[in-house]
């Protein structure tokens, strides 16, 4: 077990420097000069972008440029946007709201989707089973932008349940629209994994042992098939979770949510080299992180794919 | 991203299965109903024009702008969208690109996961966890970022080369699933039968490990799609997806998104659009995975 | 009886409540209750130094004020100055007003502005708006093309005595006066306390305004300022101000729509629809002092032909394009400045900016046609999209040729492509004055030394010499300059597009809403419903 974990936390280490070093070459393909563009249609003049470029040693080679980074990296320096802002400051501020929502819809998505699918998988073929299939069918169809800009809407104006926007309403009331839309995206795909884990449980052979033997159904569904129907859908469910925190760019942007998502989107449009390398490693770093995790309890879910 | 369904392997699938397996699909409605709207679909992206034209314009790039923003009415059906087009024809026209990029990128990922996760699941050690590895960089790279860099760097945003991009950045999910797949169909007692028994390594894998995954995995692919039409609309909405003149329901979703309370019109119905093809889609792959499922059967 | 006592204890209680409940003082109450405004706005960028700022025009406007003061009639009057005087256009004599105070409690003295504005003209130093002080003498001495420069001091500039000093120009200019008015930030004094840590100044400002801040900004959170109470000039009419930052536009006016801020912009997305989300009363438009065009990639030969050029431009529908897709409120261009410029030679564009399908389908045939595709360029991601779409419809439908829009990622890559010669097509362009005056926008797009680069077409050398004529010539009715645009109209090297209006959309609150001659609203002096 230990080697196993000792493994996959040296691999973490060579993924992370071969994706950092990979995003850093990819920010400075971008076309576009991002001093130059730093005023938009009012340019700097000449003599301060020329001092600008100095400062952030952007005539210097990309391999300089990358190793001064690292070097940086090592003492923890996230390295200052080409406004003169601090990279980590940035981040900071935008990361209780991601997670806050990452993990409000997380939430979200893990009670409804398991419930639904044990709801549907226990019944199969009856009214709750289709209701829940043609439900999650038609989640999954809508496009997530215009479930959000619609909600919005809706509850937002219409009917002022919710506020339009922005995270002056505290957790849970600023969160909840936002994190529902993401988490119906999300469940519904995982209901129906969990729906089709919980069927294909429920007609093994050892459930059918099982039942044989008297064991009662609450024992059954609340033990052995949730443990046996659980692995697959924890697997996607951890992919989400690494996704959740860099993708919810759209959902931020609708319900003016400062997070990260934003701050990545606008630094990529701005060409803001060093914080879309700051973001984009931190959160590569946490997928990664994830991704150990939930290897670690996939194996001790299932003992098969531990040897290798 | 669409969550695929689960990827339930079962170890006898053999011929008689496989000739039930017609039998079992003519009997469900479910594939019927798919069938049908997707033949529909299939014929309007093929002849967009005319069917078009039967119903009022036949043309989605004669625009006027003193039309813009019109509901539904004699000679435009569906209305205008903000630029004065006729918004039937325009999703007419959208069927055809956005069914090209779901079924381009399912096809294309399915094929570089398929290869990658067998290789994955079968082989093991460092060919595992090279492939493991690499499917966990390109998960975790973020995928706008991603995207952006690639469509930007590219001369024209084809259909073609978005639907790379996703391609690109789908295969690690179905990747990470086959691979599991496979290293428990792996285990079972009939693989190791053959492996007793001598049968090279890659004919297990082809006649008996591959097929026992596929099945459900075609079932999954045809759920794909409709993700990835969704996928695409999303994308062009932030800005980096397609943009006109190529005529898509992602195009039209993004354009309009800004109106929609003023012509709510030019939201519903490549919406509508949107989601019927989704759905039939996803009902037509949860006939397949029904059918293939020999316990799933009543 | 104990429950008899407890249900009395109970009411007397609530009966307290209610009565304080109902005369705590709110914003309703009309005696003399704080006057407070939610402004929604954007995060500024790069911070708040008045010399640095691009985007936080309302906050230094109310936080600083100008020497000279363009209200929205075009007057010019003396704010923080009581006078600017000279001779010979080129030597100015600026005099402060006296007892006019930083909210430090520091007087505002001339060696104040003058140390501000060698900070802000200091290459090294970097600030994003030295450009305005470019007109100074010595400029170039402190940002030299190489190196590092010699001194950190204009050698135009000197101080008098506590409330006087001279200001040498590089050349002749009758604009200067209104070139210090509230637009231009770069001119705002910062206290000497700023000079020790540039840094936190940036956070928070201490400025020479009606309202002062009373916390430093935090990127993303509101910031707040609060009426500063030795303020030497017209009182404001708001005690407090909250700026409130949106990711976006749209958002803030969502959020005004459910009466959450009291002031925000109008989206472009939004202009069509406006009048039926917001009562007449609250929706407030000023003509802007910015102008947008079609640039003209004159390195591609094909638009070498002025017939072309001009075809161009008749088959644009510009109404039809302001109804669609502005509400009506963006007038189309008839010359290449807005009409809010004094003595705008309106018109001078004549038969080309008007729509007529067929003469201009007539014109391109006789210049030879247009071979290839028109790809009209446009830096995505900022609501060009439909403006950009519907022209290359026009152009395509009433031209019969391959029109089509494409925008780029970002303003980066346009940039970038835009000043290489890289673009192929004619492309986004737009200059908003930040004073108004012919010579402003003109400078900037036409002369020898242009602001925007290669957004003037191909560069005709009698404009400049025109320039400076009328520079020299201190009109203040600007005449002299539209004699600069009977050269443009000759040539047409770019195609006027529409004039812009800064519109706003307010809550009930306001009840009357003033612009300055830049466009910007006046927040310290907006009226508030009474009761």
């Amino acid at each position: 077990m230990i080697r196993f974990v000792s493994r996959r936390l040296l691999e973490l280490v060579i993924v992370f420097f071969g994706v950092t070093f990979v995003i850093y070459c990819a920010v400075f393909v971008l076309p576009g000069d991002p001093i130059a563009a730093l005023g938009g249609e009012r340019p700097l003049p000449e003599s301060v972008q020329q001092q600008l470029r100095t400062q952030y040693g952007l005539d210097l080679p990309l391999w300089q440029q990358y190793l001064n980074y690292l070097g940086g990296l090592a003492h923890g320096d996230l390295g200052t946007t080409f406004t003169g802002q601090s990279v980590s400051e940035q981040m900071a501020s935008r990361w209780p709201t991601t997670i806050t929502l990452a993990l409000t819809a997380w939430t979200l998505t893990v009670v409804i989707s398991i419930a639904l699918g044990l709801a549907a998988g226990l019944r199969q073929g009856s009214v709750v089973d289709r209701t829940v299939l043609l439900g999650t069918i038609i989640a999954e169809s809508v496009p997530i932008f215009v479930m959000g800009i619609t909600a919005q809407y809706i509850f937002g104006i219409n009917l002022g349940w919710t506020p339009i926007a922005g995270v002056a309403d505290g957790w849970p009331r600023a969160y909840i629209l936002p994190a529902l839309i993401i988490a119906i995206y999300g469940l519904a795909g995982v209901s129906r994994l969990m729906r089709g884990s919980v069927v294909d449980t429920m007609q093994s052979d050892f459930v059918r042992t099982l039942k044989a033997k008297g064991m009662s159904r609450r024992n059954i569904v609340g033990v052995h098939v949730m443990r046996n129907a659980a692995a697959p859908v924890v697997n996607v469910l951890a992919i989400q979770l690494g996704g959740l925190l860099g993708g919810t760019v759209v959902i931020e942007a609708i319900f003016n949510l400062n997070g990260v998502g934003q701050l990545l989107y606008k630094a990529i449009q701005d060409q803001q080299g060093t914080l879309v390398v700051g973001v984009a490693t931190t959160l590569v770093f946490i997928f990664l992180i994830t991704n150990v995790i939930v290897d670690v309890v996939t194996s001790v879910l299932d003992p098969r794919i531990r040897n290798d | 991203m669409t969550e695929p369904a689960t990827v339930a392997i079962d170890g006898n699938l053999d011929r008689a299965t496989t000739q039930g397996l017609w039998a079992t699909l003519r009997g469900r409605i479910q594939f019927w109903v798919s069938i049908v709207l997707l033949a529909i679909l299939a014929v309007i992206a093929a002849i967009p024009g005319v069917i078009s034209g039967f119903f009022g314009e036949s043309d989605p790039r004669a625009c006027d702008l003193l039309d813009s923003n019109r509901p539904p009415g004699p000679g435009h059906p569906f209305g205008t969208d903000v630029q004065g087009c006729d918004v039937l024809a325009n999703v007419l026209f959208g069927t055809r690109t956005s069914l090209f990029i779901g079924l381009a990128t399912t096809v294309m990922c399915l094929v570089i996961a398929i290869a990658l996760g067998t290789l994955a699941g079968y082989l093991g050690k460092w060919v595992d966890a090279l492939i493991a590895r690499s499917a966990d960089i390109v998960l975790g790279f973020p995928f706008l970022l991603g995207a952006i860099i690639v469509l930007n760097t590219a001369p024209d945003r084809s259909p073609l080369l978005l639907s790379a991009v996703l391609a690109f950045f789908s295969w690690p999910t179905f990747a990470r699933l086959i691979r599991s797949s496979v290293k428990e169909v792996r285990e079972r007692e009939f693989v190791q039968a053959a492996h007793a028994m001598g049968f090279s390594q890659i004919r297990v894998v082809l006649s008996h490990v591959l097929p026992n995954s596929l099945a459900p995995t075609l079932a999954i692919a045809a759920t794909m799609v409709g993700g990835v039409i969704g996928a695409e609309a999303t994308l062009t909405f932030l800005g980096v997806g397609l943009v006109p003149p190529t005529i898509s329901w992602g195009v039209q979703l993004s354009t309009a998104q800004s109106y929609f309370q003023l012509a709510p019109n030019t939201v519903v119905f490549p919406s509508i659009f949107l989601t019927i093809t989704v759905i039939s889609l996803i009902m037509l792959g949860d006939a397949l995975r029904d059918a293939l499922d020999p316990r799933g059967r009543s | 009886m104990r429950g008899l006592l407890k249900g009395a204890l109970a009411a007397s209680v609530l009966v307290t409540l209610v009565l304080t409940g109902c005369s705590s003082p709110g914003p309703e109450d009309a005696g003399g209750a704080p006057a407070e405004l939610v402004v929604g706005s954007t995060d500024p960028v790069p911070n708040l130094t008045p010399g640095r700022q691009s985007n936080a025009f309302g906050l230094t406007l109310s936080v600083f004020s100008p020497l000279t003061f363009l209200d929205g009639e075009g007057e010019l009057s003396y704010m923080a100055a009581e006078s600017v005087e000279s001779e010979d256009q080129t030597n100015w004599t600026i005099t402060l007003r006296d007892g006019w105070t930083f909210h430090d409690g520091t007087p505002v003295t001339a060696q104040d502005y003058v140390d501000t504005w060698n900070t802000v003209a200091y290459g090294p130093n970097a600030f994003e708006n030295s450009g305005q002080l470019s007109v100074i003498e010595g400029y170039d001495d402190l940002n030299p093309a190489e190196g590092e420069p010699t001194t950190d001091e204009l050698s135009g500039l000197e101080v008098v005595d506590d409330l006087t000093f001279t200001v040498a120009l590089e050349r002749a200019d009758s604009q200067f006066p209104i070139e210090l008015s509230q637009a231009q930030t770069a001119f705002y004094p910062m206290p000497q306390s700023a000079f020790d840590d540039l840094e936190a100044y940036g956070k928070q400002p201490i400025g020479n305004g009606p309202l002062a801040l009373t916390a430093a900004w935090t990127e993303g959170e509101p910031i707040v300022a609060e009426r500063y109470e030795d303020y030497a000039g017209e009182e404001p009419t708001v005690d407090k101000i909250t700026w409130v930052p949106y990711a976006d536009r749209l958002t803030a006016y969502t959020d005004a729509l459910a009466g959450n801020v009291d002031i925000t912009w109008l989206p472009a997305t939004r202009m069509r629809q406006v009048t039926d989300d917001f009562d007449e009363d609250n929706i407030f438009s000023f003509a802007a002092p910015g102008i947008s065009y079609l640039g003209i990639p004159y390195w591609d030969a094909r638009f070498d032909d002025i017939r072309v050029r001009q075809a161009i431009s008749m088959a644009i529908d510009r109404e039809a394009i302001n109804g669609a897709l502005f509400g009506d409120l963006n007038a189309p261009a008839t010359a290449w400045t807005p009409s809010i410029m004094p003595g705008n030679p309106d018109g001078i564009c004549g038969e080309y900016c008007e729509y007529d399908p067929e003469a201009a389908a007539a014109l391109l045939e006789e210049a030879g046609g247009f071979d290839g595709q028109l790809t009209l360029h446009f830096p995505g991601g900022a609501g060009h999209d439909d403006l950009y779409n519907a022209m290359a419809n026009s152009l395509r439908q009433n031209l019969g040729i391959d029109a089509i829009a494409k925008p780029s990622v970002g303003w980066a890559e346009f940039g970038q492509d835009r000043n290489n010669k890289v673009l192929d097509g004619p492309f986004f362009s737009r200059w908003g004055a930040l004073y108004p005056s012919q010579q402003s926008t003109l400078r900037a797009m036409f002369s020898a030394a242009p602001n925007c680069t290669n957004c003037g077409g191909e560069p005709i050398p009698a404009v400049d010499a025109a320039l400076n004529d009328a520079d020299a010539a201190g009109s203040e009715d600007g005449t002299a300059y539209a004699k600069a645009q009977e050269l443009i109209a000759e040539q047409f090297p770019i195609i006027p597009l529409f004039e812009e209006s800064y519109n706003y959309v307010t809550s009930d609150r306001i009840v009357g809403l003033k612009a300055s001659a830049v466009g910007e609203p006046i927040l310290t002096q907006v009226v508030l419903a009474e009761d």
